[in-house]
């Protein structure tokens, strides 16, 4: 696989994570072999795994077709050429393509490569997992059928979603957000011809000659996409590993009353929730009911700003997106999407005390 | 050298799938997933073991490459590694432990501040015999079932900060995990038992506790309780989480 100069930093420097990660699955457990926490720990580190890794498959495979079967002009063409309209349009996405996080990262990235703004990117990365009729139900669900609570769940995601979209992309241009060329080299499989950039071989289809050529280059065309999808889950799914791991030594560790105990005034408590929500890691379809829990406990925009924070920025999300972005681009989101989080719970609280 | 490197980097994406398929293929049968995930999660695991099918058969009659690149190898191990966990928690629960970390305290599942609609508290059945009912059940709408005598089956801690606190001496919580998607996500459920402090109980016992169930508010929290308890041994449920 051809990597440019300023790839080949960021390769050193995710091999030797990669290979801390390793030893620390290793060590961590050994450390006390039978204590309850270590069973623990095993329990929610095999369930955030089992739990992202079926999505996170379809998420590569719906990648790996979106390489083979989507042209860059017919991507260009979906998207409305004003760059606001643009973001506006792919933060709401998730309503016609439902996905939750860890699926939707391998998605963004082969779009990313079929000439989809960085901006754009960012939005339906952010809003795709909350704007979405799934997360919309089990929300609802989770408080009671109170859809009021899950309508605003969606507004404020999709709000959110535009408004460090576009940030992000008026602060670093789509040109600093990823890299040069995009996240993934471009391929001859794909309908916009190129170079082959894999270092694995395809079997290149001759042009199309009647209905039998036509099957023929559908089947390698199915081929050759499974094989992006394959590429893309064994460069995506490392990150899913590593965020997993220390998504569960937080959870295992990480004491929730401790959370409760700063919900004396709105600030903390807004803070102290969406620090939780990043800590703990939730899948966007579940951590509704989780928020759910803590009724009575903090007011409703914590609850609200746990909500919208999880499913944009988590410790195994942040990790993830260092598959699609380049570093600063991450270091920014990191700032964007609490900041913006906060703003809006803040908002929030105003709104419900004024009711 | 060359020949290992050349190997490895032949086979490094087979083999990973390979083993993510059998792992999953395993976890499905005689419905193992079940102590991670909810039994709805079949639904999910099956089409990611076709997708794992169709990557590791799409590697088949590959030409040969030119060898692994270290962030490739490390990639690889790193997805292969996880698999020995899901291997060590098999046959595990999420225990007291988990409970202390994620309770919050009384009720927490977001019930509201009194009795639903035209349930008033306790009406009538104090008087009707004990019946066994799933704590989950219980939480939907704890206000239907107070004043009655019921029988709960979950496991017992003695050792949880919060309740200490709010009881003001070392009463015996029983618990229950629910499940929304899977054990990552489990809230606690739990019922305070009207036990005095000296009652010897095992941490992590599963057992079946028979007594008249209240709820006391103390320091501005619902407490759920279970008052002049009956506490009988049983074997962990074939299903451990609700």
């Amino acid at each position: 696989m051809p990597e440019s100069a300023s790839a080949s930093g960021r390769v050193e420097w995710m091999t030797w994570f990669w290979l801390l990660v390793a030893l620390l699955i290793v060590v961590y457990p050994g450390l006390n072999p039978d204590s309850a926490s270590t069973r623990t720990f095993f329990i929610i580190f095999a369930s955030i795994l089992l739990e992202a890794i079926p999505f996170m498959l379809l998420g590569t495979l719906v990648g790996g077709l979106i390489e083979v079967f989507l042209t860059h002009d017919r991507m260009t063409s979906l998207l409305p050429a004003n760059k606001f309209h643009a973001i506006c349009t792919a933060s709401a996405l998730g309503l016609i393509f439902p996905v939750c996080e860890c699926a939707v990262v391998p998605v963004v990235r082969r779009l990313i490569g079929k000439g989809l703004p960085a901006a754009a990117a960012i939005a339906y990365l952010l809003g795709g997992p909350i704007v979405n009729p799934v997360v919309f139900v089990s929300t609802g669900l989770a408080y009671r059928f109170n859809w009021q609570v899950a309508a605003s769940r969606a507004v404020w995601g999709y709000l959110t979603a535009v408004v460090v979209a576009f940030l992000a992309g008026r602060i670093l241009g789509d040109g600093g957000i990823v890299e040069p060329g995009g996240p993934v080299p471009p391929s001859s499989d794909s309908g916009d011809g190129g170079d082959c950039g894999h270092h694995h071989h395809h079997h290149h289809p001759a042009p199309a000659r009647g209905m039998v050529r036509k099957t023929s280059l559908i089947l390698e065309g199915i081929r050759a996409a499974v094989r992006h999808a394959q590429d893309d889950f064994m460069a995506t799914a490392p990150f899913l590993v590593a965020g997993s791991f220390i998504a569960a030594l937080a959870q295992t560790h990480v004491e929730r009353a401790a959370f409760v105990a700063l919900s004396s005034s709105p600030l903390l408590s807004n803070l102290a929730m969406m620090a939780l929500a990043v800590l703990l890691n939730l899948c966007s379809e579940a951590d509704a009911f989780i928020a759910a829990s803590f009724t009575g406990y903090v007011p409703l925009a914590a609850q609200m700003a746990f909500m919208l924070i999880g499913p944009m920025f988590d410790l195994k999300l942040l990790l993830m997106y260092r598959g699609i972005f380049r570093r600063r681009a991450i270091f920014l989101l990191a700032t964007l999407i609490p900041a913006t989080v906060f703003a809006a719970s803040l908002l929030i609280h105003l709104l419900v005390r004024a009711n | 050298m060359p020949g290992i490197l050349r190997f490895f980097g032949r086979w490094h994406k087979f083999t990973v799938c390979l083993v993510w398929l059998l792992a999953i293929l395993g976890l499905l049968s005689g419905g193992r997933f079940e102590m991670f995930l909810i039994p709805e999660f079949f639904h999910v695991l099956w089409p990611a073991a076709v997708i794992l099918i169709l990557f590791t058969c799409s590697r088949i009659g590959e030409p040969p490459s030119g060898g692994i690149v270290l962030r490739e190898a490390a990639g690889a191990l790193l997805l292969l590694l996880p698999l020995y966990g899901i291997w060590r928690a098999e046959g595990m629960v999420l225990e007291s432990d988990a409970f202390n970390t994620r309770f919050i305290g009384g009720l927490s599942t977001g019930e509201g501040d009194g009795p639903a609609a035209g349930t008033p508290p306790g009406t009538g059945f104090s008087n009707q015999p004990v019946s066994e009912v799933p704590m989950d059940k219980i939480f939907e709408n704890p206000y239907l079932y107070a004043g009655r005598r019921l029988a709960v089956v979950g496991m017992l801690t003695t050792d949880n900060r919060q309740v200490a606190e709010l009881m003001g001496r070392n009463c015996p919580v029983l618990f229950r995990f629910a499940m929304t998607c899977c054990a990552a996500d489990a809230i606690p459920l739990a019922l305070v038992v009207d036990l005095p402090e000296s009652a010897s109980l095992e941490e992590n016992a599963w057992a079946r506790v028979t007594g008249k169930f209240a709820i006391r508010r103390i320091q501005g929290q619902k407490i759920p309780i279970l008052e002049e308890p009956e506490l009988r041994p049983v074997k962990r449920p074939e299903r451990p989480y609700l």
